[in-house]
Protein backbone atom coordinates (compact mmCIF):
# COMPACT_ATOMS: atom_id res chain seq x y z
CA UNK A 1 0.00 0.00 0.00
CA UNK A 2 1.51 2.82 -1.35
CA UNK A 3 0.62 7.01 0.56
CA UNK A 4 0.40 9.89 -1.25
CA UNK A 5 -0.51 13.48 -0.62
CA UNK A 6 -3.16 15.56 -1.29
CA UNK A 7 -4.64 19.16 -0.97
CA UNK A 8 -7.09 21.43 -2.67
CA UNK A 9 -5.48 23.25 -5.35
CA UNK A 10 -4.67 26.63 -4.50
CA UNK A 11 -5.32 27.69 -7.79
CA UNK A 12 -9.05 25.94 -8.40
CA UNK A 13 -11.51 23.43 -6.53
CA UNK A 14 -9.59 20.10 -7.59
CA UNK A 15 -7.45 17.88 -6.11
CA UNK A 16 -3.82 18.04 -5.89
CA UNK A 17 -2.32 14.51 -5.62
CA UNK A 18 1.98 14.71 -4.68
CA UNK A 19 3.66 11.63 -4.54
CA UNK A 20 7.49 11.33 -3.42
CA UNK A 21 10.07 10.33 -5.31
CA UNK A 22 11.88 8.15 -2.52
CA UNK A 23 14.53 10.84 -2.04
CA UNK A 24 13.03 12.06 1.17
CA UNK A 25 10.30 10.00 3.31
CA UNK A 26 6.89 11.48 2.83
CA UNK A 27 6.84 13.26 5.89
CA UNK A 28 9.25 15.59 4.85
CA UNK A 29 7.97 16.31 1.02
CA UNK A 30 4.75 17.20 2.95
CA UNK A 31 6.47 19.78 4.82
CA UNK A 32 8.77 20.86 1.73
CA UNK A 33 6.65 20.39 -1.43
CA UNK A 34 2.96 20.82 -0.05
CA UNK A 35 0.65 23.98 1.47
CA UNK A 36 -0.70 23.88 5.03
CA UNK A 37 -3.69 21.88 4.93
CA UNK A 38 -1.94 18.75 2.78
CA UNK A 39 -2.65 15.02 4.39
CA UNK A 40 -1.00 12.43 3.95
CA UNK A 41 -3.23 9.17 2.53
CA UNK A 42 -3.18 5.66 1.12
CA UNK A 43 -3.71 5.58 -2.74
CA UNK A 44 -6.52 3.18 -2.15
CA UNK A 45 -8.95 5.75 -0.46
CA UNK A 46 -8.52 7.66 -3.99
CA UNK A 47 -10.72 7.23 -6.48
CA UNK A 48 -10.17 3.81 -8.56
CA UNK A 49 -9.49 5.22 -11.88
CA UNK A 50 -8.12 8.87 -12.90
CA UNK A 51 -10.23 9.51 -16.23
CA UNK A 52 -12.12 12.13 -14.26
CA UNK A 53 -9.32 13.50 -12.12
CA UNK A 54 -10.36 17.00 -13.02
CA UNK A 55 -13.69 16.37 -11.46
CA UNK A 56 -12.26 14.87 -8.03
CA UNK A 57 -13.30 17.04 -4.79
CA UNK A 58 -11.60 16.91 -1.28
CA UNK A 59 -14.23 16.72 1.36
CA UNK A 60 -12.23 16.37 4.27
CA UNK A 61 -10.36 13.76 4.33
CA UNK A 62 -12.41 11.94 1.47
CA UNK A 63 -11.93 12.29 -2.21
CA UNK A 64 -14.61 11.31 -4.31
CA UNK A 65 -15.99 12.51 -7.75
CA UNK A 66 -17.85 14.97 -8.80
CA UNK A 67 -20.45 13.61 -10.95
CA UNK A 68 -21.52 17.21 -12.39
CA UNK A 69 -18.01 17.83 -13.05
CA UNK A 70 -17.81 14.69 -14.43
CA UNK A 71 -20.46 15.10 -16.84
CA UNK A 72 -18.98 18.67 -18.13
CA UNK A 73 -16.07 16.94 -19.11
CA UNK A 74 -17.50 14.51 -20.68
CA UNK A 75 -19.14 16.88 -22.74
CA UNK A 76 -15.54 18.86 -23.83
CA UNK A 77 -14.20 15.22 -24.83
CA UNK A 78 -17.01 14.68 -26.83
CA UNK A 79 -16.92 18.29 -28.31
CA UNK A 80 -13.44 17.55 -29.16
CA UNK A 81 -14.23 14.36 -30.94
CA UNK A 82 -16.92 15.57 -32.96
CA UNK A 83 -15.24 18.15 -34.14
CA UNK A 84 -13.19 16.59 -37.04
CA UNK A 85 -16.28 14.22 -37.47
CA UNK A 86 -18.43 17.06 -38.43
CA UNK A 87 -15.83 18.91 -40.69
CA UNK A 88 -15.92 15.58 -43.05
CA UNK A 89 -19.78 15.28 -43.09
CA UNK A 90 -19.35 19.19 -44.08
CA UNK A 91 -17.59 18.03 -47.09
CA UNK A 92 -19.50 15.38 -47.75
CA UNK A 93 -22.56 17.56 -47.80
CA UNK A 94 -21.36 20.50 -50.42
CA UNK A 95 -20.18 17.01 -52.46
CA UNK A 96 -23.29 15.84 -52.05
CA UNK A 97 -25.10 19.24 -53.39
CA UNK A 98 -22.52 19.78 -56.25
CA UNK A 99 -23.72 16.45 -57.39
CA UNK A 100 -27.35 16.12 -56.50
CA UNK A 101 -26.91 13.43 -54.48
CA UNK A 102 -29.51 12.76 -51.18
CA UNK A 103 -28.06 14.23 -48.29
CA UNK A 104 -30.50 13.17 -45.95
CA UNK A 105 -27.89 10.16 -44.25
CA UNK A 106 -24.99 12.97 -43.87
CA UNK A 107 -27.90 15.63 -42.07
CA UNK A 108 -28.63 12.84 -39.95
CA UNK A 109 -25.04 11.81 -39.28
CA UNK A 110 -24.96 15.62 -38.23
CA UNK A 111 -27.64 15.78 -36.16
CA UNK A 112 -26.30 12.83 -34.49
CA UNK A 113 -22.96 14.42 -33.45
CA UNK A 114 -24.96 17.49 -32.53
CA UNK A 115 -27.26 16.44 -30.63
CA UNK A 116 -24.64 13.35 -28.71
CA UNK A 117 -24.03 15.41 -25.74
CA UNK A 118 -27.46 15.48 -24.65
CA UNK A 119 -26.64 11.93 -24.17
CA UNK A 120 -24.38 13.27 -20.96
CA UNK A 121 -27.70 14.66 -19.00
CA UNK A 122 -29.32 11.22 -19.19
CA UNK A 123 -26.45 9.43 -17.98
CA UNK A 124 -26.55 8.34 -14.34
CA UNK A 125 -22.76 6.89 -13.40
CA UNK A 126 -19.29 7.26 -14.24
CA UNK A 127 -19.23 3.91 -16.24
CA UNK A 128 -22.06 5.35 -18.77
CA UNK A 129 -20.56 8.89 -19.05
CA UNK A 130 -16.82 6.54 -20.51
CA UNK A 131 -19.04 4.45 -22.70
CA UNK A 132 -20.08 7.59 -24.83
CA UNK A 133 -18.16 8.25 -27.84
CA UNK A 134 -18.82 9.84 -30.96
CA UNK A 135 -17.89 7.12 -33.03
CA UNK A 136 -19.15 4.11 -31.24
CA UNK A 137 -23.15 5.46 -30.48
CA UNK B 1 54.60 13.38 -10.92
CA UNK B 2 52.75 15.38 -8.53
CA UNK B 3 49.68 17.11 -8.27
CA UNK B 4 49.03 20.47 -7.74
CA UNK B 5 47.14 22.67 -5.19
CA UNK B 6 46.96 25.78 -6.08
CA UNK B 7 44.71 28.71 -4.19
CA UNK B 8 44.00 30.59 -7.28
CA UNK B 9 44.39 27.85 -10.19
CA UNK B 10 42.83 24.74 -7.90
CA UNK B 11 43.71 21.41 -8.59
CA UNK B 12 45.81 20.76 -11.59
CA UNK B 13 46.80 17.06 -12.35
CA UNK B 14 49.95 15.71 -13.77
CA UNK B 15 48.77 14.42 -17.18
CA UNK B 16 45.58 14.79 -19.15
CA UNK B 17 46.02 11.57 -20.33
CA UNK B 18 45.93 9.89 -16.98
CA UNK B 19 43.12 8.35 -15.52
CA UNK B 20 41.31 8.62 -12.39
CA UNK B 21 38.42 6.66 -11.15
CA UNK B 22 36.85 8.44 -8.13
CA UNK B 23 34.11 8.03 -6.69
CA UNK B 24 32.48 11.69 -5.82
CA UNK B 25 34.31 14.73 -7.29
CA UNK B 26 32.97 17.45 -5.00
CA UNK B 27 32.40 21.15 -5.42
CA UNK B 28 33.65 24.12 -3.65
CA UNK B 29 30.37 25.99 -3.26
CA UNK B 30 27.30 24.81 -2.01
CA UNK B 31 24.27 24.15 -4.40
CA UNK B 32 26.64 25.00 -6.85
CA UNK B 33 27.81 22.17 -9.25
CA UNK B 34 31.58 21.70 -10.63
CA UNK B 35 32.34 22.80 -13.72
CA UNK B 36 33.91 20.55 -16.78
CA UNK B 37 36.82 22.11 -18.88
CA UNK B 38 38.85 21.06 -21.18
CA UNK B 39 43.08 21.04 -21.40
CA UNK B 40 42.90 24.79 -22.52
CA UNK B 41 40.12 25.45 -19.62
CA UNK B 42 37.51 25.69 -22.01
CA UNK B 43 34.18 24.99 -20.24
CA UNK B 44 32.91 22.11 -22.33
CA UNK B 45 30.00 20.80 -19.80
CA UNK B 46 27.75 21.08 -16.88
CA UNK B 47 26.19 18.53 -14.64
CA UNK B 48 22.13 17.54 -15.25
CA UNK B 49 20.58 19.49 -12.23
CA UNK B 50 17.60 17.10 -11.84
CA UNK B 51 15.68 14.64 -14.16
CA UNK B 52 12.89 11.90 -13.74
CA UNK B 53 11.06 9.09 -15.42
CA UNK B 54 7.77 9.61 -13.99
CA UNK B 55 4.07 7.41 -14.63
CA UNK B 56 1.87 10.05 -15.23
CA UNK B 57 -1.86 9.24 -13.56
CA UNK B 58 -3.78 10.99 -10.67
CA UNK B 59 -1.15 9.52 -8.10
CA UNK B 60 2.44 10.11 -10.46
CA UNK B 61 4.63 7.62 -9.76
CA UNK B 62 8.81 8.04 -9.73
CA UNK B 63 10.50 5.51 -11.44
CA UNK B 64 13.81 7.04 -11.54
CA UNK B 65 15.50 10.02 -11.19
CA UNK B 66 17.88 12.61 -9.44
CA UNK B 67 16.96 15.42 -7.01
CA UNK B 68 13.70 15.12 -7.68
CA UNK B 69 11.42 14.96 -4.08
CA UNK B 70 8.40 14.02 -5.65
CA UNK B 71 5.76 14.86 -7.99
CA UNK B 72 2.42 16.79 -7.96
CA UNK B 73 -0.23 16.34 -10.30
CA UNK B 74 -2.55 19.23 -10.18
CA UNK B 75 -4.95 18.73 -13.16
CA UNK B 76 -4.97 16.58 -15.72
CA UNK B 77 -1.86 16.98 -17.38
CA UNK B 78 0.10 19.37 -15.31
CA UNK B 79 2.35 18.57 -12.74
CA UNK B 80 4.87 19.83 -10.52
CA UNK B 81 8.51 18.53 -10.56
CA UNK B 82 9.63 19.30 -7.01
CA UNK B 83 13.23 19.88 -6.31
CA UNK B 84 15.04 17.56 -3.53
CA UNK B 85 17.58 20.29 -3.10
CA UNK B 86 17.22 24.01 -4.80
CA UNK B 87 18.77 24.62 -8.23
CA UNK B 88 21.78 26.94 -8.47
CA UNK B 89 19.21 29.47 -10.51
CA UNK B 90 16.23 29.58 -11.84
CA UNK B 91 17.28 30.19 -15.42
CA UNK B 92 17.65 26.83 -16.40
CA UNK B 93 16.77 24.69 -19.09
CA UNK B 94 14.54 22.02 -19.34
CA UNK B 95 13.34 19.42 -21.47
CA UNK B 96 9.75 17.58 -20.96
CA UNK B 97 9.04 14.70 -23.45
CA UNK B 98 6.74 11.72 -23.16
CA UNK B 99 7.22 7.56 -23.73
CA UNK B 100 5.37 7.48 -26.99
CA UNK B 101 4.20 9.61 -30.34
CA UNK B 102 1.07 11.38 -29.48
CA UNK B 103 -0.31 14.35 -31.58
CA UNK B 104 0.14 16.86 -28.16
CA UNK B 105 1.85 20.00 -27.24
CA UNK B 106 4.25 20.28 -24.18
CA UNK B 107 6.82 21.98 -22.30
CA UNK B 108 7.30 23.91 -19.33
CA UNK B 109 4.74 26.29 -18.45
CA UNK B 110 6.07 30.12 -19.01
CA UNK B 111 6.70 31.84 -15.64
CA UNK B 112 6.52 28.94 -13.38
CA UNK B 113 10.41 28.00 -13.13
CA UNK B 114 11.60 28.51 -9.70
CA UNK B 115 14.87 27.21 -8.07
CA UNK B 116 13.01 24.86 -5.85
CA UNK B 117 10.11 23.56 -8.23
CA UNK B 118 9.28 23.46 -12.42
CA UNK B 119 5.59 23.20 -13.80
CA UNK B 120 5.56 20.96 -17.08
CA UNK B 121 2.44 20.07 -19.17
CA UNK B 122 1.14 17.63 -21.66
CA UNK B 123 -1.83 18.64 -24.02
CA UNK B 124 -3.78 17.00 -27.20
CA UNK B 125 -3.84 19.43 -29.98
CA UNK B 126 -7.58 20.47 -29.21
CA UNK B 127 -5.97 21.89 -25.73
CA UNK B 128 -7.37 19.44 -22.80
CA UNK B 129 -4.78 17.95 -20.75
CA UNK B 130 -3.46 15.02 -21.18
CA UNK B 131 -1.66 12.12 -19.23
CA UNK B 132 0.58 10.26 -21.88
CA UNK B 133 1.44 7.30 -19.73
CA UNK B 134 5.30 7.65 -19.01
CA UNK B 135 7.21 11.08 -18.74
CA UNK B 136 10.81 11.73 -18.93
CA UNK B 137 11.81 15.50 -17.71
CA UNK B 138 15.76 17.15 -16.84
CA UNK B 139 16.77 20.13 -16.22
CA UNK B 140 20.32 21.69 -16.95
CA UNK B 141 21.93 25.13 -16.32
Amino acid sequence: MSRVIIYKNPNGTNVCVCTPSGELDIETVLIKDCPIGAMIVDTESLPEDDDFFDAWELNDTTVSVNFSKAQELTKTRLRNERTPLLAVQDILFQRALETGSDTTAIVAEKNRLRDITKLVDVATDLDSLRALSCTSS
Amino acid sequence: MSIILDGTNGITLPSPSTLYSVTQIQSAASLTPPIIKDSAGTEIGRFCLAWCKFNSSASPTVVQGFNVSSITQGATGFWNVNFTNPLPSANYSGFVTPDGNYAITLGIIPGSQTTTYCQVYVKTSSGAGYNPGVLYVGFFG
